[in-house]
């Protein structure tokens, strides 16, 4: 048993502490909006945020993250006007969509470190797989979403 | 052209009692994300409707008495926008306020137990407007002609005088009106004499409509339930590891080794369930499972492949090469003509194998009891699910309760249903317990149930003087694409043969005065599959490149050399008389793309064209893509923009759907092209993650890409996977332009580009 501090509250986890924090989210905490796509921390689908950092939750043993804040995509899409979600809306983002909580939890932590992107970056910092290949549609949900925060 | 569907049928089909029973369904807390009611959405969980109640008029279209216009729809939204574009088709002659349609999976269940009510259930081979258009055309003009009739009674007016506009119909010649849910309950008694006619493209206002997709915002926002999210009361997890070599066997394992290891419920061997034999560990979280599955000792049966590899593939489809295959195709004398020739071109093309890697990993959640079986996963045929677990489970098809989910991509592979009969027989074996079958990534690409399968092609031409073909000379080499698809026989000397792998040359566009084509069909220890595009992946790089070639071998530009190629060639070669759409696809990609610019040195343009044409008939889709690449002195390539022609026929259906599964297609098509490829050691897959069967990701996506339809006159085949085998030639095309480095098998990451 350990306790972790999720989207602002503290939970206590009854896991082996080595399992990774994906497993914790989504089996025993069942929040599954974080997905499982690899666990090799290769695709990112599992984004999440410690500490305000994306991180890719597969490969983080949960039991390492007492006392660390840890945001997962449901207090993002909680805001209903958070102007990633919104940007991914207005410009038709998903496919599948299976990808796209980790992409926004991306997009979201880029914005944050730097709210005006230039493609270079977007493309530097936006490593996560799109198998229906959404990536121009992430592009100009960044762009958007950019716009939103520079209105307030 | 699609078949006209019998009108008798809807008055058979309009008239059964609205079935359907009521599932309780387990709401998890942290998922209980409010379920809106208003407006364009769909249930975060498909497979219910976003709001209860309604009057069903017809199967596919049920009206609340606040008009809400509920569309029950026969296909998976794999992210291609089916969800909202079917509905449009129905809600084009229905003449409903759209702002009021909501739309829901239809039932596997009931439309198996009312006798095919919907037709078809699967999604496959880019098939909804194409199967569907004229089906819920057809739903939607009966359900309002029913509509007016119901306010004819009403009124005791002819139906004839009553309009239908915006979920209201009027009589205006008295003034009165009522809306649609007034009259629903009404119109469901009603039988019509006979079916309505449908209306011709130039009559549509709501297709061809840029409209929003309905399941968007659950998506942005993280309600969708994909099979993986699924969680029920009582649920366990497991996990599985199926035979490491393919035609390996489980020959033994010690349960007693992690019997307790946290949270161990069971393990549970499965012999020829699946792709291949194998074991489930059972527990209570999904990484016990996995942790302990690790740790169970098995022993396995290598098999009989246990020392097969590529390069035994390899030098097997190569071998066939040398070898005459059955021929669907001879014309002429191309004997003849080769030793006649001013000059031979010869050329051999190889493509790997390749699988699907969709985003989401292969999951499913079933629970048995003696007379119910009940399966929770995204998918692209549930009924063809609901019969599998039927008959693991041993009840009959009406008892299986197959809820489709939202499924983190399809691709071809959300068509093959492993873990779907592991689930089932794991189920079974917990006496009623519900349990998630998940697997792990790896597992998923050593066992992808199928792969798109590697082929051969040996291609010969014979150009004369002036350096147009004389003879061309085909050989293919192969699987069938998908195993246990019966060969078809083709031609006058009766070829047997899969039709993919023929698809494309049995109506040849080139002109040649003599023609031959051998097809070879393979069978080996790999599984094969459909994957996005399938066959025609292939036969258009082989052929693609091979045009370029013989183009730059009788010094002609590539574009200029096919159009004169088209146009001397007979209007007989082309399916629905697509010979002057050819023409124009490479008309206007020239044009759009700025082909014959001057480029700097290590830039060129490649193109590449194609129709989709399959051996059984059933429309075109005319595509064209110009590629621009640089490739520095070192060898590394960057696609510098992509110009894609899509044929828009007489119609898209929702044009912002399209345009993004489009250009989303890039993506796909460059996977293989830059460096995606499965291949085999000890008969087991040797890419174990993303980091060996790597897709692009964002740095690699070109910044220019545009994308331009040309309208035409024919229902087009779809445009889920047209444009997918555009890629690989026209980058190779444009790689030969800017390096004279001429590309014959793929991956890039296996060839020597530098040039300096």
């Amino acid at each position: 048993m350990f306790a972790l501090k999720i989207n602002g509250k503290t939970v206590d986890v009854d896991a082996e502490p080595d399992t990774p924090l994906l497993w914790v989210l989504r089996d025993t905490l069942g929040l599954t909006g974080t997905k499982f796509g690899c666990g090799a921390g290769l695709c990112g689908a599992c984004t999440v945020h410690v500490d305000g950092q994306p991180m890719r939750s597969c490969s983080l043993p949960a039991g390492s993250l007492a006392g660390r804040d840890i945001t997962t995509i449901e207090s993002i899409a909680a805001d209903k006007n958070h102007p990633v979600v919104v940007a991914w809306i207005e410009e038709q983002v998903p496919q599948c969509g299976y990808c796209q909580a980790g992409q926004i939890m991306a997009a979201t932590a880029l914005l944050k470190r730097n709210p005006h992107p230039s493609d270079a970056d977007i493309d530097r910092e936006m490593t996560n797989i799109c198998r229906c290949g959404t990536y121009a549609e992430i592009r100009n949900g960044i762009r958007k979403a950019a716009a939103l925060m520079a209105k307030g | 052209m699609a078949t006209e569907i019998d009108r008798r049928e809807f008055l058979v089909a309009t008239a059964a009692v609205a079935g359907g029973m009521a599932l309780s369904i387990y709401v998890p807390d942290t998922l209980a994300a409010e379920t809106a009611v208003a407006g364009n959405v769909v249930n975060p969980r498909p497979w219910l409707p976003p709001a209860e109640g309604g009057v069903e008029v017809n199967p596919w279209i049920v009206i609340g008495p606040d008009d809400r216009v509920l569309i029950r729809v026969n296909q998976s939204d794999l992210g291609q926008g089916v969800l909202t574009s079917n509905p449009m088709m129905i809600c084009e002659e229905l003449e409903c306020d759209w702002s009021k349609v909501q739309s829901v999976y239809a039932e596997p269940n009931r439309h198996i137990r009312e006798h095919n009510l919907y037709d078809h259930l699967h999604t496959e081979a880019s098939s909804s407007v194409r199967l569907g258009r004229a089906l819920y055309q057809q739903a939607g003009a009966s359900a309002r002609e029913r509509l007016k009739a119901a306010a004819a009674a009403e009124w005791n007016v002819p139906a004839s005088e009553i309009e239908a506009k915006n979920s209201i119909l009027s009589h205006k010649a008295s003034g009165r009106s009522l809306r649609f849910g007034q009259v629903a309950a009404k119109a469901a008694a009603i039988k019509l004499d006979r079916e309505p006619a449908i209306k011709t493209p130039d009559k549509y206002t709501l297709i061809g409509r840029r409209v929003r997709r309905f399941d968007v915002e659950v998506k942005a926002r993280v309600q969708a339930v994909y099979g993986i999210d699924v969680r029920l009361p009582g649920m366990v997890y497991a996990t599985t590891k199926q035979s490491p070599s393919y035609g390996g066997a489980l020959k033994s394992f010690n349960f007693d080794a992690i019997r307790n290891m946290p949270g161990v419920i069971a393990a549970v061997p499965m012999e020829g369930i699946g792709a291949a034999s194998g074991i489930a560990v059972v527990a209570d979280s999904w990484w016990r499972a996995k942790t302990a599955l690790d740790k169970l000792p098995i022993v396995w049966d290598a098999g009989p492949n246990a020392h097969q590899g590529t390069s035994d593939l390899v030098a097997l489809y190569r071998s066939k090469l040398n070898q005459k295959g059955p021929t669907p195709v001879d014309e002429g004398d191309v004997e003849a003509a080769l030793k006649g020739a001013t000059k031979i071109v010869e050329a051999e093309y190889q493509l790997s194998h390749q699988a699907h890697a969709q985003m989401e990993p292969p999951n499913c959640t079933a629970q048995v009891s003696a007379d119910r079986v009940e399966v929770w996963m995204g998918t692209q045929i549930p009924d063809y699910g609901t019969n599998i677990a039927a008959k693991l489970a041993g009840v009959s098809p009406d008892k299986v309760f197959v809820h489709n989910c939202f499924e983190g991509g399809g691709f071809g592979r959300g068509g093959m249903h492993g873990e779907l009969e592991q689930a089932v027989t794991v189920a079974k074996a917990l006496g009623g317990r519900p349990v998630k079958v998940l697997w792990s990534r790896e597992e998923d690409l050593a066992h992808v149930n199928g792969y798109h399968p590697m082929g051969v092609a040996k291609m010969t031409a014979a150009l004369g003087p002036d350096g147009m073909p004389m003879a061309i000379w085909i050989r293919v080499a192969g699987n069938d694409a998908l195993e246990g698809t019966p060969l078809i026989t083709y031609g006058k000397y009766k070829a047997q043969l899969a039709h993919q792998l023929l698809r494309g040359f049995h109506l040849f566009p080139y002109a040649t005065p003599n023609l031959r084509v051998e097809v070879n069909t393979m069978k080996t220890w790999v599984p094969s599959a459909t994957w996005r595009s399938t066959g025609t992946y292939a036969n258009v790089f082989y052929l693609e490149s091979f045009i370029d070639e013989l183009a730059h071998a009788a010094g002609k530009d590539p574009i200029a050399y096919r159009r004169a190629l088209l146009n001397a060639a007979n209007p007989a070669s082309f399916e629905d008389n697509a010979k002057a759409d050819w023409v124009k696809a490479l008309d206007v990609v020239a044009q759009k793309s700025g082909w014959g610019k001057k480029l700097p040195k290590g830039t060129g343009m490649g193109v590449a064209i194609d129709d989709r044409k399959a051996v059984d008939p059933r429309g075109i889709a005319l595509v064209a893509l110009a590629v621009t690449v640089s490739v520095s002195p070192s060898g590394a390539v960057t696609i510098q923009r992509m110009d894609i022609i899509h044929d828009q026929g007489h119609a898209l259906i929702n044009p912002e759907a399209a345009d993004r599964q489009i250009r989303g297609m890039m993506a796909w098509g460059l996977g293989p092209v830059l460096r995606q490829e499965i291949t085999f050691n000890n008969a087991a897959v040797e890419q174990s993650n993303f980091h060996q069967y790597s897709p692009i990701r964002m740095n690699e996506f070109p910044h220019n890409i545009t994308l331009n339809y040309i309208k035409t006159n024919r229902w087009i085949s779809g445009i889920g996977e047209e444009v997918v085998p555009l890629v690989a030639p026209a980058i190779c095309n444009a790689i030969y332009a800017a390096t004279g480095k001429r590309i014959r098998s793929l991956p890039l990451s296996k060839q020597d580009l530098s040039w300096a």
